[in-house]
């Protein structure tokens, strides 16, 4: 069964077809039929882990990649669902993701819009403060490790090279791809998440010139330039691209680390807001970009409980518009398939021409036509007072999320209806 | 060997004709689990095993999807050309079996409650499309103390293939119903049938149909009605006579419809009085009447059991301050029966009955509130407290339906609060 090149099936997982080759493992497409789907099989090669000088070494990548099995999900993190150590025969089962990797967009030829590439680096970034958050750094970020899902949807994969922070340093040599790593990487010196910060902005690169910042005939001469050279900025190679894309870029590759971004955080937040200046302008003519939906959520109070991965759900399942001012959202009994939340402007809510309420950002509407199962029409009109967006959730794709994800959105409207209620009994005993 | 598939072994648990069963360490969830291993014999057997290696992904990923407190959960499972195996949730206890035995058996009132329960799991089983056909004592486990039972091997009645679907095999007919018997085709109500004959045995320490050899057994399940219950353990209620005889039907048509009627029965004999003292509420009992109380309308079986686990039930004596003004709060109440007079400053606010809640402000407004209200009870109640902090490690599925619950009330009251404020 280990025998390469003829595997009809490994461990329980028949074999659909082989998907690639690494230096030390391939991947195979298998089914699993315990829980009816496809899902992608690496599996390391039995000499890698005897190699008497990286045996161990490579034991215990496999290891830290393995135990990420069953840990939190990220939608951006391609899952981990089962490791298996057998004696001879070592191998991952992961979430199967079918559409290729980022690799295709690094042509000159095929190159992304650049609002789009400025996205896709914006989720990994995310993705990858995530990771961080449960002490992992990644350490191979390179295009072939971020799987592209449509649009600009991408899962960062192989964590094979990534370890758990502890005490210890391991030195690993010649496991990275010297392109995308870090000058600390190239030199051997001990890595933080910082060294996966550096790669993200090689890829950046990459998708928005498709070309290397550093390009060279042999490794020697790449890891000199690494080491000892700044690259263009990436607008010298593809005219129009804004200077705050420069500014990031330069900032995520600075040789020394101490200069680029100390936490992703901030990465993603200059990611978001480079269209969102321009958006404000031309707002009417620009849809809103997932990043700019996510940045705007969190910032929300009415979301603050929410993890990114559910706030991610959010952004999918929501519909986002501009209003004018004058424009009415809702008007008094027709039926209520929505509750919105006003991400920016002003809304007045009144009942037969009297006022009864004026909402600022943060502040839901529509909801009791939710929360109320009896009777979904509407109790009254909302019109837009001052130029506005409009975050609105159509009721019937709460059933498309997760559980805890409906659950948040019940805590934050049980907050709401408490505040309210305790007003009103105010009021009540005032009188 | 020290692996089940890449299940490290901790130790054997038990052996059968086709199967043996190991505790393992699950290495990357770290949790123990049980794990079935069969016999590459069983697989190898020119007829049978091609149709079980047809079945037994179907089979186990059907069950797979069954996830109820009391059923043991299936997390996993393999077959290859000579091996295969099956994950499953470790149930340490041991199995009904133990308390089959005249010299020990369970008091009524337990046996009763271990039958409720496998009567709503298995009307989960039933909804879900599940029949077990293989009910008997062996498959009942219990983890803590025997009325916390997992009904075990679900959907792997095809496991045994050789055991029990052929009268002329190895294992014994005794639980099985006239139609499986029959070699007919079955459907949910052989379950109800065979839990039948597993109170039977529970409740007397004998089996209904007792007899030398096979064929003997046989042609009494068909033919016999076995002697009622009472006549073997004399302190048995008529109701729980009734009930056995009604499961135990041959005609299947006869029988509970369903395994929810079969559980309906049982509260009610239960609430009935089996002759022996109740100071304590028992499971099925909570259950119950959980079950049929508005607040809790749309929660499902699986988080109801949590409620009856997490939540700390309470007699209170009129006269009995349950909260008092000012006092800090980390718990609310659901009144079960009784009622309760809400007071300010001794003023009478409102008086609330089975089924409404109380002191829910110290969950609802996150910032943890003091009393705003003193709550006594106006006469001999029974109330359900919740702790925040029990809240807190519920499932997901669990605080969410507490949360609508709540949601749902909230709603009502600024309803009555705005409808006073606009007609004042």
């Amino acid at each position: 069964m280990t025998e390469r090149g003829q595997l009809t099936r490994i461990g329980k997982y028949p074999v659909l077809r082989k998907l690639g080759e690494g230096a030390t493992s391939e991947v195979y497409q298998c089914h699993d039929p315990f829980n009816d789907r496809d899902v992608a099989v690496k599996v390391a090669f039995p000499e890698t882990f005897q190699d008497p000088e990286r045996g161990r070494l490579y034991k215990k990548l496999f290891l830290t990649e393995a135990s990420l099995a069953g840990k939190p999900q990220h939608p951006h993190i391609c899952q981990i669902y089962d490791a298996v150590a057998e004696e001879k025969l070592h191998y991952l089962v992961m979430e199967y993701v079918d559409g290729g990797t980022l690799e295709k967009y690094c042509r000159a030829d095929n190159l992304l819009p650049v609002e789009r590439a400025v996205e896709i680096i914006f989720k990994c970034t995310r993705a990858l403060e995530f990771a961080h958050r449960l002490g992992v750094t990644h350490r191979d970020i390179k295009p072939a490790n971020l799987l592209h899902t449509g649009e600009t949807n991408v899962k960062i994969t192989d964590f094979g090279a990534a370890l758990i922070a502890s005490g210890e340093t391991t030195q690993i040599s010649a496991i990275g791809s010297p392109a995308y790593m870090s000058p600390e990487q190239v030199k051997e010196a001990s890595l933080d998440h910082r060294t996966d910060i550096y790669s993200i902005g090689v890829v950046m690169y990459h998708l928005l010139t498709g070309r290397l910042p550093f390009e060279a005939a042999n490794n020697f001469s790449l890891i000199y330039q690494i080491t000892n050279t700044r690259a263009e900025p990436p607008s010298r190679l593809r005219p129009g691209l804004p200077a705050q894309i420069d500014a990031i870029v330069t900032r995520a590759m600075a040789s020394d680390r101490e200069e680029r971004y100390p936490r992703w955080e901030e990465f993603s937040r200059e990611l978001a807001q480079v269209f969102r200046a321009e958006r404000g302008v031309a707002r009417k003519a620009q849809e809103f970009a997932d990043s700019d939906r996510f940045e705007t959520l969190r910032e929300l109070t009415f979301f603050r409980d929410f993890s990114d991965a559910e706030l991610w759900e959010v952004a999918r399942i929501s519909r986002w518009r501009h209003a004018d001012a004058g424009q009415t959202l809702m008007k008094e009994g027709e039926p209520g398939e929505n509750f919105c939340i006003l991400a920016d402007g002003e809304v007045k809510v009144t009942k037969r021409g009297k006022l009864l309420n004026v909402l600022q950002p943060g502040e839901c509407f529509g909801e009791m036509a939710y929360l109320a199962k009896k009777d979904n029409r509407r109790g009254a009109d909302v019109t837009v007072t001052a130029e506005s967006s409009v975050i609105s959730i159509p009721t019937a794709m709460l059933a498309q999320v997760s559980e805890g994800c409906r659950n948040q959105f019940d805590r934050a409207f049980m907050a709401i209806l408490v505040e309210r209620l305790s007003a009103a009994n105010l009021r009540l005993s005032g009188v | 060997m020290d692996h089940v598939a890449n299940y490290p072994i901790l130790r054997k648990l038990g052996e059968g004709a086709t199967s043996e069963v190991f505790l393992c360490q699950d290495p990357f969830r770290n949790r123990e689990v049980a794990v079935k291993r069969i016999f590459p014999e069983a697989l190898r057997d020119p007829t049978r095993g091609r149709l079980f290696r047809k079945l037994f992904f179907t089979e186990a990923s059907l069950a797979g999807k069954l996830e109820h407190p009391h059923i043991a959960q299936i997390y996993d499972a393999g077959i290859g050309e000579d091996s295969g195996y099956i994950v499953m949730e470790y149930v340490p206890g041991g199995t009904m079996e133990r308390f089959c035995a005249p010299e020990n058996l369970l008091p009524l009132e337990q046996v009763v409650d271990i039958a409720f329960k496998c009567t709503r799991a298995l009307a989960y089983a039933h909804m879900q499309g599940v029949t077990h056909r293989d009910i008997k004592p062996g498959n009942l486990l219990y983890a803590a103390s025997p009325t916390d039972v997992r009904i075990g091997d679900f959907g792997l009645a095809l496991n045994v293939g050789a055991e029990t679907t052929q009268i002329t095999g190895v294992g014994s007919p005794a639980y099985m119903s006239p139609e499986q018997i029959r070699e007919e085709l079955v459907d949910h109500r052989t379950d109800l049938y065979s839990l039948g004959v597993v109170m039977y045995q529970m409740l007397t320490g004998q089996l209904p149909f007792r007899a030398n050899n096979k064929f003997s057994m046989i042609y009494q399940i068909t033919q016999h009605d076995p002697p009622p219950t009472s006549a073997l353990r004399r302190d048995v209620p008529t109701s729980l006579d009734r009930i056995v005889r009604r499961a135990m039907q041959k005609e299947a048509a006869k029988r509970y419809h369903s395994g929810d009627e079969f559980a309906e029965d049982l509260i009610e004999a239960l609430r009935a009085g089996l002759g022996e003292s109740r100071e304590t509420f028992g499971d099925a009992d909570k259950f119950a009447l959980l079950r049929s109380m508005r607040f809790f309308a749309a929660f499902v079986d699986q988080e109801l059991w949590e409620v009856v686990k997490l939540g700390i039930w309470e007699r209170v004596h009129a006269g009995t301050v349950v909260l008092r003004e000012g006092d800090a709060g980390d718990f609310f109440c659901v009144i079960i029966e009784g009622e309760m007079r809400v007071s300010k400053n001794k003023k009478l606010l409102t008086e609330l009955g089975a089924g409404e809640c109380f002191g829910e402000m110290a969950y609802l407004s996150l910032s943890g509130q003091h009393r705003g209200a003193t709550v006594t009870a106006a006469a001999e109640s029974r109330i359900l407290r919740v702790r925040v902090a029990d809240l807190e490690q519920a499932s997901v599925s669990c605080r969410s339906k507490f949360d609508r619950a709540f949601i749902g009330i909230l709603v009502d009251r600024l309803n009555l609060a705005n409808t006073r404020l606009t007609s004042g």
